[in-house]
């Protein structure tokens, strides 16, 4: 068991590193000179010049990149290009924004998902299942931003249901802000789900232990809910592991668009602004969760099933 | 039956694109009289937008560009995916270790963040997005091709190609990747969709095609605003076609899978 995690934590070291290296590469190489983006077209080669220097770009690369790779050791991201302030500081206001949306949200869509496909593979090929797959297809054939824009249209303007837009300080009136995007984000990320919890379902379905059960004279209720579901768990926890990273970095559309101070406005603020190093401390601590949360699977995946160590 | 339907829908779209790319619909401007908002009419269908230019033009159009940005990410992530799976399912050694810590990398950083990341290094542009999208959505194509070669690296006709003495890369490309091919072209399938829904998302954001270019992600930007007054044409164009090629090209997919495995 320690010969495991030492290879995992080794191997996340060196995502950690890789993580760094990408960022960097495509920031300061692929996308050209920082300070140019930065300054605009129009800027003079004097101001370009002395904002690179103001900047700290006129250090080699490999400097740069090295103080890149201990801010993100030490957690301390520097001062942000466009207001000064510093970038943890930001990201320690914006979280805050983006949970409080995404989590009660992807809560919703997972029990939602689960109870949707389990009704579904209950009644496997008959008209509800095809009814439901069908309606996960073409759920899923509207763009994202068509729900958000429609449901804003609808439910906040024309029935005037919630409000159109805005956030509040305090904890207490904040939910009513929180409604209407709570219920697109789960509605809208509910049909991928659903297909593959039930694929899932559908796949223990074939076991042989289904029909042990089926021939002891088991209810099909008794089945589903206990041996199935039970042993279909764990494609459903891993996807869940996998996706719990991204709910740190909020929804960019959401929150752009009914104007939640979260991360994914933050992102798409400095995108606009050409605020490199709240980007890049954005994608590396998006990672850096990811991977912390990945270590965590990992070894509760060996605790409960000592074979894991062998992968 | 239902296979020749939506292949027929699908085969539609991708004339359209051809077409437009051949300059049909390009000159279809009429400066002289520009009627902004216009409803549905019969010498409008769709109506028209904000600079009075025709909806429907706009949305066969903007079929273009979803065509192309689908076709062309996918052929490059298709060929990025199965070259490093392959190279590392079949080597292993040291090529395997550097490819499964690429594509762990690249796996790790949360999608809309290398995403963005891209857009932003690259800027705006078919091009960009073209690089953008291949370069950041081969990895599970790659981790699905890199098991199935280490899969059948023991398989017998393999070990009978290797005692003939085959070259290496003639035993990967002619004799294993063939054997593979199914699950490329499902994933391909994949690919596709979820390409011409992100530039979709990215054109929207501002990170996509330029303003100005035909785009069903410009259209519904641009309607977001109208959709409030009333101005309703411009948002459902967009949203039926681009319905109708993800819906097509995703039933065509479920249908292969089906075929693949009758039992889901």
């Amino acid at each position: 068991m320690s010969g495991f995690l030492v290879k995992k934590l080794l191997s996340a070291l060196t995502i950690v590193v890789g993580v760094t290296f990408i960022t960097f590469c495509l920031f300061h190489i692929v996308g050209g000179d920082p300070a140019l983006h930065y300054a605009g077209k129009n800027a003079s080669p004097e101001v370009v010049q002395s904002l690179r220097h103001e900047l700290g770009l006129d250090k080699p690369v490999v400097t740069q990149y090295f103080i890149f790779l201990s801010q993100a050791f030490t957690w301390d991201w520097g001062t942000s290009w466009s207001n000064h302030r510093q970038v943890t500081q930001l990201l320690n206001d914006h979280i805050g924004a983006s949970l409080t949306l995404t989590l009660p949200a992807y809560t919703l869509s997972v029990v939602l998902a689960v109870l949707i496909s389990l009704a579904a593979a209950l009644r496997k090929d008959t008209f509800v299942d095809r009814g439901l797959l069908h309606l996960c297809f073409i759920l899923m054939s509207i763009s994202f931003v068509v729900y958000v824009v429609f449901a804003q249209k609808i439910f906040a303007f024309d029935l005037n249901w919630f409000p159109v837009y805005g956030w509040d300080t305090s904890w207490i009136y904040r939910w009513s802000y929180i409604l209407l995007p709570c219920f697109i984000y789960s509605l809208a990320h509910l049909p991928p789900k659903v297909l593959l919890f039930r694929a899932a379902l559908l796949q223990e379905l074939e076991k042989d232990y289904v029909r042990t059960a089926q021939a002891k004279g088991l209810s099909t209720y008794t089945i589903y809910s206990i041996h199935i579901l039970k042993n279909a768990s764990l494609p459903i926890v891993t996807l869940v592991m996998s996706q719990l990273p991204t709910l740190i970095t909020g929804s960019v559309l959401l929150e752009a668009y009914f104007g939640i101070p979260g991360l994914g406005g933050l992102l798409l603020n400095s995108i606009q602004s050409s605020d490199l190093p709240v980007i890049k401390a954005l994608t590396v601590v998006g990672s850096l969760f990811y991977i912390v949360v990945q270590l965590a699977h990992d070894l509760i995946a060996a605790f409960l099933d000592r074979r894991w160590e062998l992968t | 039956m239902k296979i020749k339907i939506f292949s027929f829908i699908v085969g539609v779209y991708f004339l359209i694109a051809l077409l437009v790319q051949c300059g049909w619909l390009s000159d279809s401007a009429s400066p002289e009289r520009i009627v902004s908002y216009l409803p549905p009419s019969p010498e409008y269908w769709l109506g028209t937008d904000f600079l009075g230019r025709s909806v429907l033009v706009r949305a066969l159009q903007s079929t273009r560009v979803a065509v192309a940005v689908g076709l062309i990410s996918t052929l490059i992530a298709v060929t990025v995916g199965t070259c490093l799976g392959a190279f590392a399912g079949y080597l292993r050694g040291w090529v395997d270790a550097v490819v499964v810590w690429l594509f762990t990398t690249l796996d790790s950083i949360p999608y809309i963040l290398l995403l963005g990341a891209f857009a932003f290094a690259l800027g705006q542009g078919l091009q960009n997005i073209f690089i953008a999208l291949g370069l950041t959505s081969w990895t599970t194509l790659c981790r699905l091709v890199r098991t199935e070669f280490i899969k059948l690296q023991e398989a017998e006709f393999v070990i009978a190609a290797e005692a003939q003495g085959l070259r290496r890369w003639k035993i990967i490309f002619a004799h294993i990747l063939p054997n593979v091919m199914h699950i490329i072209l499902i994933q391909a399938g994949v690919i596709f969709v979820s390409s011409i829904k992100i530039e979709v998302i990215l054109s929207y954001l501002g990170l996509g095609m330029e303003p100005g270019s035909a785009s069903w992600g410009l259209m519904i930007d641009d309607a977001k605003q109208e959709i409030t007054r009333g101005f309703w044409w411009n948002m459902i164009a967009a949203t039926i076609f681009m319905f109708g090629l993800v819906y097509s090209v995703q039933i065509l997919l479920e249908e292969w899978r089906k075929k693949r495995t009758p039992s889901s």
